[in-house]
């Protein structure tokens, strides 16, 4: 428990440099290239005397350094500012409200891709032959699928063709459970309505099995190779001589082959996060990479930083959190500090 | 056998969108027929909601994708590269440094980056290719570093060391034909990659501007018009894939022949 402690501690302060590094690069794409930001968004639209205020609000009539501390304040401190369209929402809020919806998004296709992962990459070292050569196979081309296109296709078959989901969107306008944590599968449970939840899960299965087919590629892969390692380990033989059934035998080796595929789940975080922009962009799903995207299109400087910056605070969080869970699982992880 | 489909897929690919301005029965960018017409031998892929021909705009967008995609990866490959190359050779407090932006940046979603990039240097090719080579540079920084601080603990190198050899020669001489194999293999998977990030942000308009054809704006300009079953809207996406999948499949085949797999 001790070590577990410790390894906590060293990879949390580990990550601090890695959270400024990025928004340090944040910092230069979005101020430092483009000279003046939203003079480069806004472009020639735009009279100047209202270019000039939205500049001032921004805090980007100051000295580059200036800008840069005062980034970074804004940032620890959690107040990303105001929107510079709408209402002039706090930015936060408006993150808040979007968050949910990504975060239903990413945990359910994640859920869809481990599965698939662990079904394809267990029957590939089970069987292998062909059925491996057809594991790698689909490996391969379900990390190629573009997002948009494999989307785009199954909403063709599966809603227009067949009519089994919604096109797109969450849920039916007026079927929304009473916000809780904001995701509607849980809302909807712990508010015990039935129907928001059969309406937001048919919502959500075409986007989750998009982005989780997507994914579940690199987890054949591991789970594949993790398989056929440990079947080939000493301890395994010795299973079979003692007379173990060939499926108590795969059981065993299965646990001890999905240990090292959770580090490599982490390094799955960039791959979903990006994937969900997409989904979200072709299912109309209004998360976090839509607020990204439309308020690029209404030049909505402060909330394009803003929506950035929280991915980058996901990255890092989630690496963290990935890393932990891997300490717990194996103490070897810990111990070698 | 995955060596011969991946270079069949590459070279299709490539000689239809060469070849363009003479296999093309339209001009993609004008009305050819009735919008949305499906296909038939008149138009090989049917035609957009404008009556532009889908296929004669496939194979001028092929142009599109496959020259931002090489630009960037160039661009990328030349940077990352060589940045890895020398740090790792060099070691000390810079390459630490550098490392650890490289290990950040890499941990990032590539996407999320180019997006942003994209946006503030406005649409055009020239900004995409810049963007998505930015994205990708820590992909070459970390395998030419990790492969450099391998060979560079090799006896030869040791060597040269001993023998007195300028730094440069090493590094040219020594390390870098070691570090050649490595690069083809990742760089032809990487090609992928780009190929896959140049559809989605043209996807979100940041490459060429209407009219012109690019797989990734197709796709989305046929959205609006798939929930009335315009299947044949979807072909610059199954494109798209097939690209990506040429290119890794070439990757992936190579990295078996010289023994190393692509990261």
């Amino acid at each position: 428990m001790a070590s577990l402690l410790r390894y906590a501690a060293y990879r949390v302060l580990l990550a601090i440099p890695t959270l400024i590094i990025l928004l340090t690069v944040v910092f230069f794409i979005l101020r430092v290239i483009p000279g003046n930001p939203i003079v480069a968004m806004v472009g020639m639209k735009a009279p100047p005397e209202y270019v000039e205020q939205l500049i001032k609000e921004a805090g980007l009539d100051k000295p580059l350094p200036v800008q840069y501390v005062e980034y970074m304040a804004q940032v620890f401190t959690g107040n990303l500012g105001r929107s510079l369209i709408f209402g002039r929402r706090e930015v936060a809020a408006e993150i808040m409200d979007r968050l949910p919806a990504t975060a239903e998004l990413a945990v359910s296709a994640f859920i869809v891709s481990v599965l698939l992962g662990h079904v394809f990459g267990f029957l590939a070292a089970r069987y292998g032959g062909r059925v491996d050569a057809g594991a790698r196979l689909y490996a391969m081309v379900s990390y190629v699928l573009f997002i948009p296109f494999i989307g785009l296709a199954l909403q063709l078959v599966f809603a227009v063709w067949l009519g089994w989901f919604p096109v797109a969107g969450r849920i039916t306008p007026g079927l929304e459970p009473p916000r809780i944590t904001g995701m509607y599968l849980l809302d909807s449970l712990l508010a015990g309505r039935l129907d928001s939840f059969i309406d937001a899960l048919s919502h959500i299965v075409l986007p989750s099995v998009t982005l989780g087919l997507v994914l579940s590629g690199v987890f054949v892969r591991l789970i594949r190779n993790n398989m056929v390692k440990t079947l080939g380990e000493d301890f395994i033989s010795a299973y079979r001589a003692m007379g173990f059934s060939e499926r108590a035998v795969l059981w065993k080796a299965y646990r001890v082959a999905i240990v090292p595929t959770v580090t490599m789940m982490g390094l799955q975080l960039a791959l979903l996060l990006q994937g969900a922009v997409l989904t979200e962009t072709t299912f109309s799903w209004p998360g976090l990479g839509t607020l990204l995207l439309e308020r690029i299109q209404y030049l909505d400087y402060t909330t394009v930083q803003g929506a950035v910056v929280v991915f980058v605070i996901i990255v890092v969080v989630l690496n963290v959190a990935a890393d932990l869970i891997n300490a717990v699982l194996d103490p070897r992880v810990r111990r070698g500090l | 056998m995955m060596l011969k489909v991946g270079m069949a897929i590459v070279a299709v690919v490539v000689l239809l969108s060469l070849l363009a301005p003479l296999i093309a029965p339209y001009d993609p960018t004008k009305r050819a027929g009735p919008p949305l017409s499906p296909p038939s031998a008149q138009y090989l892929l049917g035609t957009d909601n404008l009556g532009r021909d889908v296929w004669s705009r496939l194979l001028y967008g092929g142009q599109v994708i496959i020259g931002i995609s090489l630009l960037a990866t160039l661009l990328s490959a030349s940077i990352g590269f060589s940045l890895g190359m020398i740090s790792g050779y060099i070691g000390g407090r810079l390459d630490k440094v550098l490392n650890m932006v490289m290990d950040s940046m890499y941990a990032f979603p590539s996407l999320i980056l180019a997006i942003a990039i994209a946006s503030v240097l406005g649409p055009s090719p020239l900004n995409a290719a810049l963007a998505i080579g930015v994205v990708y540079i820590p992909t070459y920084f970390r395998m030419a570093r990790n492969e450099t601080l391998v060979v560079k603990s090799s006896l030869f190198v040791e060597a040269a060391v001993s023998l007195g050899m300028p730094r440069r020669r090493i590094i040219f001489r020594h390390i870098l034909p070691n570090l050649v194999p490595s690069l083809v293999v990742v760089a032809t998977i990487n090609i992928a990659d780009a190929a896959l990030t140049e559809s989605a942000l043209a996807f979100f308009g940041y490459t060429v501007t209407p009219p012109t054809p690019d797989w990734g704006l197709d796709l989305s300009s046929a959205r609006s018009y798939i929930i009335n079953g315009y299947w044949w809207l979807l072909a610059p996406g199954f494109f798209i894939v097939l690209t990506a999948l040429g290119f890794s499949l070439l990757g992936e085949a190579l990295g078996e022949r010289i023994g190393k797999r692509g990261d």
